[in-house]
C-alpha cells in the first residue's frame, strides 16, 4: 500500500471514530456512551497510531541525501 | 456548556482530519507537512477524544443518566419515598449528597480506581441488558462496603453520638459488621409501589 493510501486509510479511521463520538454526545444514553468508549475511542487510537507509524517509517526510510536536501538551501 | 464545547471540538477535529486527508498528497512531501499531518490527524483527535471522554464520564455520573434505563425507574422514584428509614430517600431529600449525582455518590467506591470500577460495572449492566436481559431481582455485585458510608459519616457528630457505633467501631471498620445490618432499607421499593411519595416531590 502506498504512503498516501496508508495516510488516508488512517485518517478515515480517525474520522469514523470522531463521528461515533459526535453521535454519542448528541444522543447521550447508556448505549451510545458504551459505543463512544468501545468503538469511538479505539478507532481514533488505532487511526492515530497507524498514522504515526506510517509517517515514522517513511521518515526512517528516506535516504540521508533527501533529508539533507530539505535542510540545506 | 462543556458538552457543547466537546461537540464543537469534535466537529472541528473531524473537519481538520478530512481537510488534512484531502491535502495529504501535498503534506506527505515535506517534513513540516508530515508534522502538520500528524498534528491534524493524530494529536488533535486524540486530545479531543480525551476531552470528550472526560465530559462523557461526568455526564454518565448524573442521576438522570442512571435512571434513564427502565430497570432503574423504581430505584429512581425510591428517592422520593416518604420514609425516614429508607437510606436513599433520606440522603436525597435532606440533600446529604449532590442531587445531580445521587446514584453515583453512594454506588462508587471512595478508593483508588473506585470511579473506574463503577464505570466498568455500568458497562456490565449495559452488556447484561442487551444480552441476557436484567435478572428478576436486581442486586449488587458484592456486599455494600462500609467504607462508602464511613467516607462521609466517620467523624460526623450524628454518627459519633450513637453509642452502638462506638461499641462496634472495630467491626464496622473491618467490615465484619455491615452498616446495612441495622440500616437495612436502601431503597423502599414497596413504598414506591404503594405510591407513598414525598408530597413536595411534584413541586
Amino acid at each position: 500500500m502506498s504512503l498516501l493510501r496508508r495516510v488516508r486509510v488512517s485518517a478515515a479511521l480517525v474520522v469514523v471514530g470522531l463521528c461515533i463520538q459526535l453521535l454519542a454526545m448528541l444522543v447521550f444514553s447508556p448505549l451510545t456512551f458504551v459505543l463512544f468508549a468501545m468503538l469511538g475511542i479505539p478507532a481514533v487510537l488505532v487511526g492515530a497510531a497507524s498514522l504515526l507509524w506510517t509517517v515514522w517509517r517513511h521518515l526512517e526510510r528516506r535516504p540521508p541525501a533527501a533529508r539533507r536536501a530539505e535542510v540545506e538551501p | 456548556m462543556s458538552t457543547a464545547l466537546a461537540i464543537g471540538a469534535t466537529m472541528c477535529a473531524a473537519g481538520l482530519v478530512v481537510a488534512a486527508a484531502l491535502g495529504a498528497h501535498e503534506l506527505v512531501r515535506g517534513g513540516l507537512g508530515q508534522l502538520l499531518l500528524l498534528a491534524a490527524c493524530a494529536i488533535v483527535p486524540l486530545a479531543v477524544s480525551a476531552f470528550g471522554l472526560s465530559v462523557g464520564v461526568r455526564r454518565s455520573s448524573e442521576t438522570r443518566f442512571c435512571v434513564s434505563c427502565h430497570e432503574m425507574d423504581r430505584y429512581g422514584r425510591s428517592l422520593l419515598v416518604d420514609n425516614a428509614a429508607a437510606l436513599s430517600a433520606v440522603h436525597y431529600q435532606r440533600r446529604l449528597i449532590p442531587r445531580e449525582q445521587t446514584c453515583f455518590a453512594c454506588h462508587t467506591d471512595y478508593a483508588m480506581f473506585g470511579d473506574a470500577k463503577a464505570k466498568l460495572n455500568g458497562l456490565r449492566h449495559v452488556w447484561v441488558h442487551y444480552t441476557s436481559g436484567p435478572p428478576e431481582q436486581l442486586s449488587l455485585y458484592r456486599p455494600y462496603p462500609n467504607h462508602n458510608c464511613l467516607h462521609c459519616h466517620d467523624g460526623a457528630r450524628g454518627y459519633l453520638e450513637v453509642a452502638l457505633h462506638e461499641k462496634n467501631e472495630a467491626a464496622l471498620r473491618s467490615g465484619e459488621r455491615s452498616c446495612l445490618g441495622c440500616h437495612a432499607l436502601g431503597h423502599d421499593l414497596a413504598g414506591v409501589d404503594a405510591g407513598n411519595l414525598w408530597p413536595a416531590a411534584g413541586r
